[in-house]
């Protein structure tokens, strides 16, 4: 215990403001945005297998699946790609957070890597794409 | 890809003002997520908000505009950064308002949209 307490004298684990914690946070809380947004492309895909009569997983590999269901299908796929990506940036990200303020400020790079926020933000623009074509497909 | 030039100028911001920058990063970047989620949503759970072909482009608007969004929000962070490293005024950004448009636009229109709504 007195050991523990030397050893946050030397080195301030936590800020006073909790900064790392508030941005470890704001990544989880962006995964979630991602994941609700891309479920909800696997809903209108798995209501077009529904509605084809399909809705049973040995319906999903039995072939003439139209075109419109494939597209979907496809869309579906593409969103869960782009948020897996997320999660990747995002829990690389919390790993560094959490190293605390003190190993953060050492390292000298306390700010994310340029290229981790383009691949999100490029991320964000292929699941905008899915999007897009998953709504002119129609659900 | 290796790190803009830009990363190497200047000082290094105090982490304080770094993980803020991150922060409002992230909240962009989930208001681009939310009008993608909200975009899926409408066309899915209201499909007799409006007919079909005004509903998607609709929809599709909302979808773009995330897109554009997500690159918005990456330009403003990378610019706020190096104004910080230059020990520079913040830049102004047009975003706030636009976004502020963006949103009222849409509320307006669905809110239209749910009033004549047979």
């Amino acid at each position: 215990m007195g050991a523990d307490g030397m050893g946050a004298a030397a080195i301030p684990a936590r800020d006073p403001g909790l900064q790392p914690e508030r941005t470890a946070l704001s990544w989880r809380r962006t995964i979630m945005s991602a994941v609700i947004a891309s479920l909800l492309i696997w809903r209108g895909w798995a209501l077009s297998l529904t509605r084809e009569g399909s809705a049973d997983v040995a319906g999903l590999f039995v072939p003439g699946h139209s075109a419109h269901v494939i597209g979907l299908g496809v869309c579906a796929v593409m969103a869960s790609l782009t948020t897996i990506v997320l999660v990747v940036c995002a829990s690389i990200r919390i790993r560094t957070l959490h190293a605390g303020v003190g190993v953060l400020e050492t390292a000298g790079h306390i700010a994310p890597p340029a290229l981790m926020l383009r691949t999100a933000s490029i991320a964000i623009v292929a699941l905008a794409a899915a999007t897009v074509v998953a709504l002119v497909l129609g659900f | 890809m290796r790190e803009p030039a830009w990363r190497r100028t200047g000082k290094t911001p105090d982490y304080r003002f770094s993980l803020a920058n991150e922060r409002t990063f992230l909240a962009w970047v989930r208001t681009a997520l939310a009008l993608l989620a909200g975009a899926v949503a409408l066309d899915q759970l209201a499909p007799e908000i409006a007919p079909t072909a005004i509903r998607v482009v609709l929809c599709v608007v909302l979808a773009i505009i995330g897109a554009v969004l997500a690159i918005v929000s990456y330009r403003r962070w990378a610019h706020q950064e190096q104004a910080m490293r230059s020990d520079a005024e913040l830049p102004h950004s047009w975003l706030m308002l636009g976004m502020t448009v963006v949103v009222s636009v849409a509320a307006i229109v669905f809110a239209v949209l749910i009033l004549v709504r047979p």
